[in-house]
């Protein structure tokens, strides 16, 4: 069975059909690539699955179980961590911080429910052995990343490939089984795309699912296993990178794009 | 017809008051949509621009105003005073614009909310300080003893306040909808940096939206003045039921500001009527409806629902 | 002179109460609330028809008095806490006029127009605390706002202050870190009405009456003014604007020309505070602290177990 599968997912804006009655289904330790023209409707699919916008019909299923009304809070605390395709990290506190936010939840005590005020108050023991493991896990992460050095400096601050390593941190802090990773690549040197492309199979040999949408075709068939591709809203195709890349309507859907 | 009990001619007279309540809101409304469609701000001042707009036409209607010199005289005046109290609440608009908004276009979306607030209290407490707190009296341009028309009593100046909404919507209609300006206007609201490229004057556009928002809401200002006296909180608690007519319709949507006016004209009427709610607590029914829309239809009745861009 | 001088002590306490509870509100967690005033009421009211109705004692009725206004909060927070900023200034103007309406006419409890009259002051050690005895008061009232600064700073400055400024800096993003925003929003908006409700508590004891006009929108932009000119997100800052604004609204009467003064200029120079500042200086006078939680877990957990 799929670690996460979606059936018959569409979303209206309006009289606007962003994705049009969509099936997909993502093994566990696979990376899987969603591909499309601009305006395919790849990130509202992303935004149905990880809770900030909900779909007009159809449903979600993560590990056996219907998500798909779940708040996005709730989608993340049961192992869907995603990034975002316009940068949104907290951008006045310091990288060391945004991992920190990452791991927010997962700090929690056993004894602790709900995070109740009068603990934090009181200053109680497990508050602080909470905010310890917070503290070291994240270090892990930026240690992970090599964002040590940069760990007091402001988000904004930073070079814009590392601000988009910082997301993929900050993802990672929340202990993911799936990764959601919107346009990973965009803005990135073909360097930087490199060494992304080695820190995703990474990521992926610790045991989390990668889903990734981009435009970048070299990455995209280089280390997926399985490629979507949709177009107004629909899947058109379906398959290991070399059956997507002979397939007629995808080649018609990007005029040749594939072959750059 | 017998819906919930009300007489029939009652039921006329509730619908004839609700309307002209509401025709009064719709207009004030508008401004609030048009500034919110294009800036995503809410001119918090607003209330009080129409507030300083009315009594611009209040001063000079009232040194000019002479019953012996025969009604043509006392009609033209008037006239006169509503186009003096538009040209003075546009100006003001204008101007507020200028220096207490723009430069805080690109500030956090908190900044000029609360400069607005702090604008919309200078000018009421400026108006208390040099017309004073006494409520003045705007004398009827005309004899407005009410007449009977189906067993209910409708003044003049009810007639002319639903005349007048209509002309001035249908105007503004016609305006935003035909006109190269209005035109400009939409494509403002709807993609200001590609307006910008296509040619369009952006500050030229949201300098003529102030206007014609806040001379819309001089119109209002002089027919509830002719109504409920001028006073220099006179447009508060207007401007805050107008504010929550424009959200009710869809707030940004020209065509959702009238028809939410409309239905909270006609709400906080029917509510007096019909639930019983005391006079002193009818100003409730505005924001217990505001609550309510805002919990389940939060991008209002005309809009489609457009969640945040992520 | 003297006497007035301890008054104006007395009332840079009470409002610092409830302007550094608002500070948390807008400074920390970046909500407009505009409806501090009907939280402020509902504490001084409560604790007026305790007192005087229900002849409880002040303590109780405080303590009471605080509850029922964050209840409140919780009431107004819930429906329109998932909303954009700007609908939220309004949807608490709203509320804030609502309370005040209904203390109006609401006659049977509240007295209406006439307010009520012949609160008793708190008893402290057997002796009955009148509005005369004003050092006591400052006592009182200035160990609430040191207890209330250091509620508010250990809040800010643990993980949920930490969780409150991802919420202020992106809410979209903060909800995909797996926190609940609209819970720390009300949480937030609740801890702040509590506190207000604290201070109007302390409001109706002091003046041993309360009156509906009292707490009508210009008290809840000036207990804005008061976050906003010191500098939002810091608290030192707020209990500075606070002393500024008190003593800016209670000048005229201090140099004695208060009959000369229209009470208008006071709430011409709010409007003025709040245009020119967030033209000029939106960070305020002092401006924000930016708190680095990496280093406060360090300084505060590793270092001291060392």
């Amino acid at each position: 069975m799929p670690l996460l599968y979606t059936q018959n997912l569409r979303r209206e804006f309006g009289g606007v059909i962003a994705v049009a009655d969509v099936d997909i289904e993502i093994f566990k330790d696979s990376i899987t690539g969603l591909i499309g023209p601009n305006g395919a409707g790849k990130t509202t699919l992303f935004n149905t699955i990880t809770g900030l916008d909900f779909p007009t019909s159809g449903h979600v299923f993560f590990k056996g179980e219907d998500i798909t009304e779940l708040p996005a809070y709730k989608i993340t605390r049961s192992g869907i961590a995603r990034t975002f395709q316009n940068i949104r990290l907290f951008k006045e506190m310091t990288v060391f911080e945004n991992v920190m936010i990452g791991r927010h939840f997962r700090g929690n005590h056993p004894r602790i429910v709900n995070n109740k005020l009068v603990n934090f108050i009181l200053g109680r023991i497990y508050v602080k052995t909470e905010e310890k493991d917070i503290y070291e896990n994240s270090l892990k992460w930026l240690n992970f990343f090599d964002l040590l050095d940069m760990r007091d400096e402001y988000a904004k601050n930073l070079p814009y490939g590392k601000q988009r390593e910082l997301e993929i941190a900050r993802a990672l802090a929340t202990e993911p089984e799936i990764l959601f990773l919107d346009e990973p690549a965009a803005g990135m040197n073909p360097q930087e795309t490199e060494s992304l492309m080695i820190t995703i199979k990474k990521i992926r040999d610790m045991g989390i699912t990668i889903v990734l949408i981009e435009h970048d075709m070299k990455l995209v068939m280089n280390i997926c296993d399985k490629i979507y591709v949709l177009n107004y809203g629909k899947k058109i195709a379906e398959g290991t990178p070399a059956q997507v890349q002979n397939n007629k309507e995808v080649i018609e859907a990007y005029l040749g794009k594939i072959d750059e | 017809m017998n819906l919930f009990n009300i007489p029939s001619n009652e039921l006329l007279q509730h619908l004839i008051n609700g309307l002209t309540l509401g025709a009064i809101y719709s207009l004030i409304a508008l401004g609030y949509t048009m500034v919110y469609g294009i800036l995503k701000f809410i001119n918090f001042a607003h209330g009080e621009i129409l507030m300083a707009g009315t009594y611009a036409g209040y001063y000079f209607y009232f040194f000019l105003y002479d019953p012996s010199k025969g009604a043509t005289y006392t009609i033209g005046i008037f006239i006169a005073a509503l186009l003096i109290a538009m040209t003075a609440s546009a100006l003001l608009g204008v101007i507020i614009e200028k220096f207490a908004y723009k430069p805080l276009r690109k500030a956090p979306r908190l900044a000029p909310l609360l400069s607005a607030i702090g604008v919309s209290i200078i000018l009421a407490n400026l108006a208390a300080l040099f017309f004073g707190t006494k409520s003045k009296k705007f004398e009827y341009p005309f004899d407005n003893s009410s007449m009977q028309i189906g067993g209910s009593s409708i003044t003049p100046n009810q007639l002319m306040i639903l005349a007048v909404g209509l002309i001035m919507m249908a105007g503004l209609k016609l305006f935003v909808d035909r006109s190269r300006l209005g035109k400009a206007m939409r494509a403002t609201s709807q993609n200001q940096p590609v307006a910008a490229l296509m040619g369009i004057n952006v500050n030229l556009i949201i300098s003529l939206t102030f206007a014609i928002g806040s001379a819309l809401a001089a119109v209002a200002g002089v027919l509830m003045a002719l109504e409920y006296k001028v006073y220099p909180t006179m447009g508060t608690m207007a401007g805050l039921k107008a504010f929550i007519a424009a959200v009710v319709g869809g707030i940004g949507n020209v065509n959702g500001a009238m028809l939410g006016g409309i239905i909270l004209g006609l709400l906080e009427t029917f509510g007096v009527v019909i639930l019983g709610i005391p006079q002193g607590l009818k100003d409730t029914i505005a924001f217990t409806v505001l609550i309510l829309i805002l919990l389940l239809r939060p991008s209002g009745i005309l809009m489609k629902n457009i969640r945040e861009k992520v | 002179m003297l006497n007035f001088v301890l008054l104006i002590f007395i009332y840079i306490g009470i409002y610092a109460i409830a302007s550094l509870g608002l500070n948390l509100i807008v400074g920390y967690t970046g909500l407009l609330s505009l409806c501090q005033a009907g939280f402020l009421a509902i504490g001084a009211y409560t604790t007026a028809v305790l007192m005087t109705a229900c002849h409880m004692g002040f303590w109780e009725s405080m303590i009471i008095s605080g509850f029922l206004a964050s209840l409140f909060g919780i009431l107004i927070g819930i429906p329109t806490l998932r909303l954009k900023g700007d609908y939220l200034a309004i949807a608490t103007l709203g509320f804030g006029e609502i309370v005040k309406n209904v203390i109006l006419n609401w006659d049977s409890v509240t007295k209406g127009p006439m307010g009520i009259n012949g609160i008793p002051g708190p008893s402290i050690f057997g002796t009955t605390l009148s509005s005369m005895d004003k050092p006591e008061w400052i006592v009182i009232i200035w160990v609430g706002v040191v207890v209330t600064y250091y509620f508010i700073r250990r809040i800010v400055r643990s993980r949920i202050g930490r969780a409150l400024e991802a919420i202020r800096e992106d809410e979209i993003a903060a909800s995909s870190m797996g926190i609940n925003t609209a819970k720390y929003k009300i949480g937030a908006f609740t801890t702040g009405a509590f506190l207000a409700g604290i201070a109007g508590s302390f409001f109706a004891a002091f003046n041993q009456s309360v009156a509906p006009l009292t707490f009508d929108f210009m008290m809840s932009i000036m207990i804005l003014c008061m976050a906003v000119l010191g500098g939002l997100g810091n608290s030192f800052a707020t209990i500075i604007g606070t002393i500024i604004i008190v003593l800016a609204s209670e000048l005229p009467r201090l140099l004695g020309i208060s009959h000369i003064i229209p009470p208008q200029l006071n709430q011409i120079l709010f409007g003025f505070i709040l245009v020119l500042i967030m033209i000029y200086r939106p960070q305020g006078i002092i401006g924000r602290i930016k708190l680095n939680y990496a280093k406060i877990v360090k300084e505060e957990i590793f270092d001291l177990e060392k």
